[in-house]
């Protein structure tokens, strides 16, 4: 696990903020607190990674809209939800739209710790398919258009003559544009073609 | 009569008004042609000189003013006819009669008299031809005369009225009327007759002539007492003696007087006459009476003006007032009315906000339990974390010794913060402003079980009711004694959650000694073992998963300030039976509400 993760707390309750600071720093964690959700979303920038401690009631923006907006933002910080009343039907609206996990205050500190260290995997996971996207993006802002055609067409499984047809083109032009489509891809075999457009859908 | 009157008053002040410093006895004489006033100055005059410290005046009177002066009170003695005198005394105008006259007579004297019938010698009547007679007599205003004289005609079979009488006014020319035979028969009294010279007595003869008692006159009627010396009804008992005494004196010092005074001859024979006859005061016995209001009507006439002005102006005022008194108590009706109708509004917007404020307050108690724990959460997993987070530090040995005091510092103000909130929950309870009232213990159930009727249909829950009717009242706040009962049902619905039956019974009813009414609320849940038991009256003691473990605690202390108890009994898997003990309210009655 890398150490650039941050823990963000989002609790209207200061004691509440410090004492959890308090607890996840034990384990060597960087802690950031927000008194409130929409502090935190302006204060948030998208390269910082980790998981977000957020309480679910809170004057303002509540919990669950802050995960809406985050949403809607592309944050994709997994969130432990906390809560001091044991609100099912809350929770359950939390966990479908996402949500790491959700804890009962008070919670036990070991707990809230392995929720911590779960959100952090899945904070690494979805780090790591960032980067993937990333890498395809940048593959594929390679390619020509007539190429990005071309591509389109073997992932659709076409054979090269389907494809020379419907470009009007030889299919040995097409033969061209195919092998060039997999070099600059950097793939290996027509299945890995089809995996990377398919992450990228 | 308005001369009269007006002697009367010519009479009467100028006695009034001199001397008023010696004290002045009025008597009065009845004018009359039998009793002429020099006759009296003897006894008048011995008076005078017996009592000089009086100052005395004589007054010479007709009936009526007579009559007046002694109904006011203005005369002290009168000398009058037996026959007045009876008329007065039956209008209680005075008093007995002190003395009688003793007249003198040619013959001696006599304190009696009587009438003589007589005609003239020469001109008999055979007594077969008497009812054919004519007959003469004075005017009838000496009454007395005229009543014997018809007495007497009854009493020989011969009636007045078909009698031919005449009446003059002077007593010579009646006995001239027979002396010349106008007239048959004359009628004078024992006295007047006795004044006729002996040569015309001689001349005369006496009808119906008495001879059983020796008199110094002749006489042909019965006798009857001569006129009364007599007190007023107001005069004073020892003048009374003083003057009587002194009457006396005068009669046994002088032998030879016109008048001497005796002891008083009966009045009853005169009273028989009166009655016989039907003669005043005995046939209308007010007839004097309104005579005598006539008359002080004529003399007080400014007075009855003024009076009846006043009288007139005070009925008005009273009518006014009464009118102003209509109108106030109308307006003050009107006041009342609306001072009522506002205060049973106010009474009603009180009791509205009474009520608003016990649904507010009892809805709350689960709200209150949701977001305390919300709020109790808050410092509790702040404490939680600020010690696991240095039991990490500690065991992982890479905490800063101030950074670890510090962080426990906070975990202990954490906990402050955490009973500061239980004392709030606490001062919520209790703070509530008690307002205790007379109440029944069965209406405070079923206005509970009102409440709580949602909730028991929904968990099934089945409700037995034993609710002893006519209970005495309690004196008790009533929203503190319903959250009570709200407490034990819901306590009671929580422990039979898991069971197949829930059954809940409530029963109202005098407890032991009779100065206590319980309330019992008993369960068929899980009930509780007796280590539970001992402790479920304690604070933050609770066998809910999510309770607080105030409920009871609470409970309990608003029992105790009641001047009751919370009782518990249970059976571990037979349920529990909550009671509350309530004192009866006595001494205060129901008024105090």
């Amino acid at each position: 696990m890398s150490n650039n993760m941050t823990v963000f707390i989002v609790d209207d309750d200061e004691a509440v903020r410090q004492s959890t600071r308090w607890l996840i720093e034990s384990i060597g964690l960087t802690v950031k607190t927000y008194e409130s959700a929409e502090t935190f979303l302006e204060n948030y920038q998208e390269k910082e990674i980790g998981c977000l401690i957020m309480d679910i009631r809170m004057p303002g923006i509540s919990g669950l809209d802050a995960q809406d907006q985050m949403k809607q933002r592309n944050i994709r910080l997994p969130i432990i939800f906390i809560t001091g009343h044991g609100d099912v039907p809350m929770a359950v609206r939390a966990l479908k739209s996402g949500a790491s996990d959700f804890l009962e205050k008070p919670f036990n500190d070991q707990m809230l710790l392995d929720c911590v260290q779960k959100a952090l995997k899945q904070a690494e996971k979805i780090q790591q398919e960032n980067a993937l996207h990333e890498t395809i993006n940048k593959r594929l802002k390679q390619l020509t258009p007539r190429e990005k055609e071309v591509m389109e067409g073997v992932v659709q499984g076409k054979a090269n003559k389907v494809i020379a047809f419907d470009l009007g083109v030889s299919s040995k032009t097409v033969e061209v544009h195919r092998a060039k489509v997999m070099e600059k891809m950097q793939a290996h075999s027509v299945a890995e073609l089809v995996k990377m457009a398919y992450i990228e859908k | 009569m308005p001369p009269i009157v007006a002697l009367f008053l010519l009479l009467f002040t100028p006695a009034l008004i001199a001397q008023a410093a010696k004290p002045t006895i009025n008597i009065a004489v009845l004018k009359s042609v039998t009793v002429n006033a020099e006759q009296l100055k003897p006894s008048f005059h011995y008076l005078e000189q017996k009592y000089p410290e009086y100052d005395f005046v004589f007054h010479v009177m007709e009936k009526h003013p007579l009559n007046k002066g002694l109904a006011l009170g203005k005369i002290d003695f009168l000398i009058t006819s037996s026959g007045h005198y009876v008329t007065l005394q039956q209008l209680h105008q005075t008093q007995y009669p002190l003395l009688s006259m003793y007249r003198r007579y040619p013959n001696g004297y006599a304190a009696q008299f009587g009438i003589v019938f007589f005609s003239l010698k020469t001109n008999p009547i055979p007594s077969s031809h008497l009812q054919d007679a004519s007959l003469v007599t004075l005017e009838p205003q000496i009454a007395m005369d005229h009543s014997i004289a018809l007495k007497e005609l009854h009493a020989h079979d011969l009636n007045p009225h078909e009698l031919k009488i005449i009446t003059t006014t002077d007593a010579n020319e009646l006995v001239n009327m027979v002396l010349q035979k106008t007239i048959q028969i004359g009628i004078l009294n024992t006295y007047q007759y006795a004044q006729l010279s002996p040569q015309i007595q001689n001349q005369l003869h006496i009808l119906f002539r008495h001879t059983g008692w020796k008199q110094p006159f002749s006489y042909s009627s019965s006798l009857y007492p001569d006129w009364y010396f007599a007190a007023s009804w107001k005069t004073p008992q020892r003048l009374i003696t003083q003057i009587s005494i002194a009457l006396l004196e005068y009669s046994l010092h002088h032998q030879q007087a016109d008048i001497l005074w005796k002891l008083p001859e009966s009045y009853q024979k005169v009273k028989n006459l009166y009655q016989y006859l039907r003669l005043p005061p005995f046939d209308q016995p007010l007839y004097q009476q309104h005579i005598l209001y006539t008359d002080l009507l004529k003399t007080f006439w400014v007075w009855f003006v003024i009076a009846t002005l006043i009288v007139l102006i005070l009925a008005l005022s009273i009518s006014y007032i009464m009118k102003l008194n209509r109108r106030l108590s109308v307006s003050k009706k009107a006041l009342e009315t609306e001072i009522h109708e506002r205060k049973l509004a106010q009474e009603t917007a009180l009791q509205h906000q009474a009520d608003l404020a016990h649904v507010a307050r009892l809805s709350t108690m689960g709200e209150m339990a949701a977001g305390l724990a919300h709020e109790l959460n808050q410092p509790l997993s702040a404490i939680v974390s600020y010690v696991q987070g240095c039991a990490r530090r500690i065991r992982g040995n890479h905490g800063k010794t101030e950074d670890l005091l510090q962080a426990l510092e906070l975990a202990a103000e954490q906990a402050n913060r955490a009973g500061k909130i239980i004392q709030r929950l606490r001062s919520f309870v209790k703070k509530g402003e008690s307002r205790h009232t007379y109440t029944e213990i069965n209406h405070i159930v079923n206005e509970v079980l009102a409440f709580l009727d949602d909730r028991l249909k929904k968990q099934s829950v089945q409700l037995e009711l034993q609710l002893t009717e006519h209970l005495p009242p309690i004196f008790a706040d009533i929203i503190q004694i319903e959250q009570v009962l709200i407490n034990l049902i819901k306590n009671a619905i929580d422990a039979m959650q898991d069971n197949e039956n829930k059954y809940l019974f409530i029963r109202t009813q005098l407890y032991e000694d009779e100065n206590f009414i319980e309330l019992q609320v008993k369960d068929s849940g899980k009930g509780m073992d007796q280590e539970q038991l001992k402790t479920i009256f304690h604070p933050f003691v609770t066998t809910k998963q999510k309770g607080l473990g105030m409920g009871l605690s609470i409970s309990s202390s608003i029992l105790e300030a009641h001047g009751g108890r919370l009782k518990a009994s249970s059976e571990l898997g037979k349920g529990a039976c909550f009671s509350l003990i309530l004192p009866i309210a006595r001494g205060k009655t129901h008024h105090e509400q």
